[in-house]
């Protein structure tokens, strides 16, 4: 009983976490049908970042947290315009080589910053020891990671069913031709869309620096879990990116605790059956594969 | 008819050869590298039919490969050390793991079938991983010692007996190719590329013709796989990689796809570079690469080929 | 050899809905050898709908779609290529990329079974040439065999667009709007080549342009939000009070 409880507990944050990271993509993919393996690296920069704020120049946490993060919402502006501008409307594989591309260009920039070594990213007092639930005594560390994993699906949705940018983020994901027609500004939408994502993708990449650690390699060492999120919740869908983020980080996790040999074969057994059976994933629309 | 036939098909291909031979006698101490160029040749070739001719993104092709070089690699260790057989049942091998994936994975698009052919690949190296009885594991599949070539040429250590083979392997494959390219299915392949669904409306049972162009496509990385088994006389899990498909798809794109030679410069390129880079720093490697493959995305869709073209066109008017 | 007719296709009690949307409802038409059938309608009167039942795109809810007193239910899109219904596409479909003759070749070494030979010059198969031939001249289009056909002028890829489904050898041609985004000019060459399709094809022509209708019909099928209003030769439709009101407006007169 026991063990199932630290399975659901470690599954469930790392569940929020790849949730955080894959959410971005899985919207941006959605709206602009660009397919792009450079995401994680936002995960990437953001634990990056965070590691030489508190590690080398010494900052506090609660400050570092939402620079980071902050900074690398602002970086993948520009980056917007330069690179994924040109891959609109082009092929599969142009962009699935392109980003490639741009990848090995963020792994070589934080190799080149810090070498090749694992980046910590140390915990202030308030996240680390335990808490005491009553029932249980959990790593505050979980706690807090599944809190905001929370926090976030909560501020999605409302940015996306209760505001204005919601609405023409919705409208230009399902028909951006009508979008425009309407005076949407899809342009803009795009942009400011890719940068929220980038920005959770960071997010993401701090809080889960323990289950994920940062090292320069990390955006080619965790795509394959990332796409597969997106791919088996459907593109263009934040619930569809929760269910099959929680979903995988608990089959792996289960899979790591209950059969440690056969749990990678597990993960992408249930993957494969899963697009098998439905192509275009769990929200994903018929007609977008 | 034949003359005509060699005139079209064999010139090239025979130039092909010759090259092969002029390096072997330049570079008598690197033939093991070059033998892994020519073997690296072969796996891109069975990239550009389903990548080039068919449309089918895959970043999976390894599944193949790995199985190939299994399969040979345990045919040798246990059953026989006939090279020849040895690639005929990588050959299958390859074929039967394209076919009955490739009826799932074809079902999907984009993303999906991306996801898709990662995710076999990535089953295939956990189970060869866990394996270890039949496999070696992480320590790789060793012990595998060919028997003579044909009964006469040995395969030494200095590697002149498998570059040979693997240069006749090519040229061979290349032959089937071209010739395939220019038989009805090739022209399908480049039809289903173009427009699935006036495929359909042709007639053409689209999703069993892919399956049909992905399982040869297979077949061919399977015998990339177990001609590497053979010569190199180790298997170890890189076979199955997902850094192994996915460059070997950027050495595709680099050469430019759907014309066959651009495999051959592409990875003849590509890994003469690393060569050279990663020996330096194997993260400047990187840089180098990252930037080559933005440079020719953004500025040179066709890759290198599609230079030649665009020079042709500059130069001599009508492309 | 003689050919063997048959009754040709047979639409019975057609029904589809989408949601709570009905697009076809109780649907009922004949379209023996030879027969030349216009469809006609306001838009969203189910039409294309129509036309996606017979060829295999749509599944229906109900009722039935026979070739020759078989039921098609089972077989596919492709299939019912191969037992010879074809439809042209509204929006010229062709393969952009590749020549003219290429673009035919494709659809007759399907047609004759051969596609997926490995093996052989898929352009030395001299039974193929000569059919690729043949349509090229029919209609007019030996000149430009060599070319892309993404190059050719819109006109010219209507025209490309019928070679290609003839080139299926077809039973059941259904074409949809032919001569659509045809600049003027060209238009007389399209009608010319409608007016010299093959006799025992049975045609159905789905149309908004009166004067193509009425030229090439001896049959219209009219159609209105689901339904078929009417049916009839073309002076019996022309002459239909209703069918003027609802389609034709007052300023037709025959």
């Amino acid at each position: 009983m026991g063990m199932v409880f630290n399975i659901a507990l470690d599954g469930l944050s790392y569940g929020m976490v790849l949730f955080m990271i894959s959410v971005g993509l899985s919207v941006t993919l959605g709206l602009m049908r660009v397919i792009n393996l450079a995401h994680g690296g936002f995960a990437l920069l953001g634990g990056a970042l965070m590691h030489g704020l508190t590690f080398q120049l010494g900052w506090p946490f609660a400050l570092a947290l939402p620079v980071s993060v902050l900074s690398v919402t602002l970086i993948a502006l520009p980056m917007e315009y330069v690179f994924f501008r040109p891959l609109y409307g082009k092929g599969d594989l142009t962009q699935v080589l392109a980003t490639i591309g741009l990848t090995f260009l963020m792994i070589a920039f934080v190799n080149w910053l810090y070498g090749s070594a694992l980046l910590g990213i140390p915990l202030p007092p308030y996240l680390r020891g335990t808490v005491d639930l009553g029932l249980r005594t959990l790593p505050v560390q979980r706690v807090a990671v599944i809190v905001t994993g929370m926090v976030v699906l909560g501020a999605l949705y409302g940015l996306i069913e209760r505001t204005r940018f919601g609405i023409w983020l919705r409208a230009s994901v399902d028909n951006r031709a009508a979008a425009e027609a309407l005076g949407i500004n899809t342009r803009w939408v795009f942009a400011a869309t890719f940068a929220l994502g980038a920005g959770l993708a960071a997010l993401g990449g701090v809080l889960g620096a323990e289950l994920m650690p940062i090292e320069a390699y990390y955006p080619l060492r965790y795509l394959v879990v990332i796409l597969a999120v997106v791919a088996v919740g459907g593109m263009g869908s934040v619930w569809g990116a929760w269910f099959a983020a929680l979903g995988l980080g608990l089959i792996d996790t289960a899979a790591r605790y209950a059969l440690p040999d056969f749990g990678t074969i597990f993960f992408f057994a249930a993957l494969i059956v899963v697009l098998a059976l439905r192509p275009q994933g769990l929200s994903g629309r018929a007609y977008d594969v | 008819m034949f003359e005509a036939w060699l005139g079209r098909m064999g010139a090239p291909v025979a130039l092909l050869g010759v090259v092969g031979l002029i390096a072997f006698f330049a570079f008598p101490y690197d033939l093991g590298f070059l033998t892994r160029i020519l073997i690296m040749m072969i796996f891109v070739l069975s990239i550009d039919l389903v990548l080039g001719y068919g449309g089918i993104a895959t970043l999976g092709q390894a599944a193949m490969y790995g199985t190939g070089a299994y399969a040979a690699g345990l045919f040798a260790v246990h059953i026989s050390a006939n090279p020849l057989l040895g690639l005929l049942i990588g050959a299958g091998a390859g074929a039967g793991v394209a076919f009955l994936s490739g009826l799932i994975v074809l079902r999907a698009h984009g993303l999906g079938l991306l996801m898709l052919t990662i995710a076999v690949a990535q089953i295939l190296h956990e189970i060869a991983n866990k394996a270890r009885v039949v496999t070696g594991g992480a320590d790789g599949l060793s012990g595998i010692r060919m028997a003579p070539l044909f009964g006469r040429w040995h395969f030494d250590f200095i590697g002149q007996t498998g570059y040979l083979y693997a240069l006749a392997v090519l040229v061979l494959v290349m032959v089937f190719l071209r010739a395939l390219c220019v038989a009805p299915l090739g022209l399908t392949a480049r039809g289903i590329h173009e427009s699935p669904v006036r495929m359909a409306a042709i007639g053409v049972p689209v999703y069993g013709r892919r399956v049909l162009i992905y399982t040869i496509a297979g077949g061919l990385a399977g015998l990339a796989g177990a001609l590497s088994a053979q010569v190199t006389a180790l298997v170890s899990l890189q076979v199955f990689s997902f850094s192994l498909s996915a460059e070997a798809v950027v050495m595709l794109i680099l050469g430019g796809t759907g014309r066959l030679w651009g495999a051959i410069f592409g990875t003849a390129i590509f890994m003469v570079i690393h060569h050279l880079a990663a020996t330096a720093d194997p993260y400047n490697w990187l840089f180098v690469i990252g930037i080559l493959l933005l440079g020719v995305v953004y500025f040179i869709p066709g890759g290198l080929m599609g230079v030649r073209q665009r020079l042709r066109i500059l130069f001599g008017g009508q492309g | 050899m003689p050919v063997g007719l048959g009754v040709g296709l047979q639409l019975r009690g057609l029904c589809k809905s989408f949601g709570g949307l009905a697009v076809a409802q109780d649907l009922n038409l004949d379209l023996p050898p030879g027969a030349r059938t216009a469809l006609i309608g306001p838009n969203g009167a189910g039409k294309s709908t129509l036309a996606q039942l017979i060829t295999g795109c749509l599944v229906p809810d109900q009722g039935m779609v026979m070739l020759d007193g078989v039921d098609l239910a089972a077989v596919s899109q492709a299939a019912r290529v191969k037992r010879g219904i074809a439809k042209t596409f509204q929006i010229t479909t062709l393969f952009a990329g590749l020549s003219l003759r290429e673009n035919l070749r494709l659809a007759v070494q399907e047609q004759r079974g051969q596609g997926a030979r490995w093996f052989g010059r898929a352009d030395r198969c001299p039974e193929v040439e000569e059919i690729i031939e043949f349509q090229l001249a029919r209609f007019g289009l030996l000149g430009l065999a060599d070319q892309m056909v993404g190059r050719l002028a819109y006109g010219q890829q209507r025209l490309v667009e019928l070679a290609l489904t003839l080139c299926l050898q077809p039973r059941v041609l259904v074409l949809d709007e032919p001569a659509a985004g045809v600049p003027m000019g060209e238009i007389p060459m399209i009608v010319e080549a409608l007016e010299g399709l093959p006799k025992n094809l049975a045609v159905l022509l789905i149309d908004h342009d009166m004067d193509l209708v009425f030229r090439l019909a001896q049959h219209i099928v009219v159609m209105v939000a689901g339904t078929i209003l009417a049916q009839g030769t073309p002076a019996e439709i022309a002459n239909n009070a209703t069918v003027q009101r609802l389609y034709l407006g007052e300023a037709f007169d025959a």
